[in-house]
């Protein structure tokens, strides 16, 4: 089973607009999910780290997905990338990266730093709906999530 | 950006009638690129590396996803998951597990491995059918797949 309606997906994107395109796209799409938004590289680190100075403690659950606008205000989209990858606990997350420049050479560097994929940004809130609800259905329906706490115990 | 239709897929399975299944279900679901076999573990490494009965040149383009089995005779699907994603010139290249196992132990072994997905193969046709399709959809017209940079 994958992502079940009742996990939570984190979507990390930098903006003026008080909602992300990407958390409108993901509201329209009828998705149920609980959304986080993280503004922020800094903002990310600290509600995604279980430990460190940037700890969050207000962070309730391990998201299931990972949305991850590549160009962020305060820190470059790779970076932090290659910080989540280095923690246990998101290391079996799926992290998918949005991606605007560059975008051949971009997406290969965000395989090689462990994106599960890559998909290109757009522009308006109604672009990413198409986009988002394909993306949903193949994270929900297709594939099967690890579901952390479930793992080596159940046996 | 849609992925060009003549990178192939590489589909990593040893039961001929799995492999069956699995090509109709692409074909039926509108897949236009070719898909590569390999029976087996060493068969999709010698590929991948382009090496062996690969070596000829043009002879094993790189594939634009992998489809791997995980239960095959010899080096089995773990392995050349492990090694491709510890490769600097391979990793790039995602790689989506198809098996019949649900045991959860793979699926956390996979992800930690670094493999892009994880599907288990429905028993029936129909859902086997379906499942192919949405996953070409998504790995074909959602996806920017890598491509290799310093050859054209």
């Amino acid at each position: 089973m994958g992502i079940k309606p009742d996990q939570l997906i984190v979507v990390i994107q930098s903006g003026p607009e008080d909602l992300s395109l990407l958390v409108s796209g993901l509201h329209a799409t009828g998705a149920n999910n609980p959304i986080k938004h993280l503004r922020s590289g800094k903002e990310a680190l600290g509600y995604l780290c279980p430990r460190g100075v940037w700890r969050d403690a207000s962070r309730t659950s391990t998201p299931a997905l990972i949305l991850l606008d590549c160009q962020l205000l305060d820190m470059d989209g790779k970076g932090l990338l290659f910080m989540l990858r280095q923690m246990p606990s998101l290391k079996t997350i799926p992290i998918v990266v949005f991606t605007s420049t560059a975008i051949q050479e971009e997406a290969n560097e965000c395989y090689t730093l462990g994106a599960n994929s890559c998909i290109q940004k757009f522009h308006t809130a109604a672009e990413y709906v198409p986009i988002v609800s394909r993306l949903l259905d193949y994270w929900s329906q297709v594939i099967i999530a690890h579901q952390p706490g479930v793992s080596m115990a159940s046996t | 950006m849609v992925m060009t239709p003549n990178q192939p897929i590489l589909l990593v399975e040893d039961s001929p009638e799995d492999y069956e299944t699995t090509v109709r279900s692409l074909q039926k679901a509108g897949l236009k690129n070719p898909i590569v076999r390999c029976v087996d573990g060493d068969d999709a490494l010698d590929y991948l590396h382009k090496r062996g009965e690969y070596s000829e040149p043009h002879s094993a383009p790189r594939p634009g996803i992998v489809l791997l089995d995980l239960n095959l005779p010899g080096t089995d699907g773990r392995e050349v998951l492990e090694e491709v994603k510890q490769d600097p010139l391979l990793k790039t290249i995602p790689i989506i597990v198809l098996t019949t196992s649900s045991d959860e132990r793979d699926i956390e072994e996979c992800y930690q491995l670094g493999a892009n997905s994880y599907i288990q193969k429905p028993v029936d046709l129909d859902g086997f059918v379906k499942s192919m399709s949405r996953m070409k959809d998504y790995w074909f017209e959602v996806v920017i797949l890598p491509k290799e940079t310093t050859m054209s």
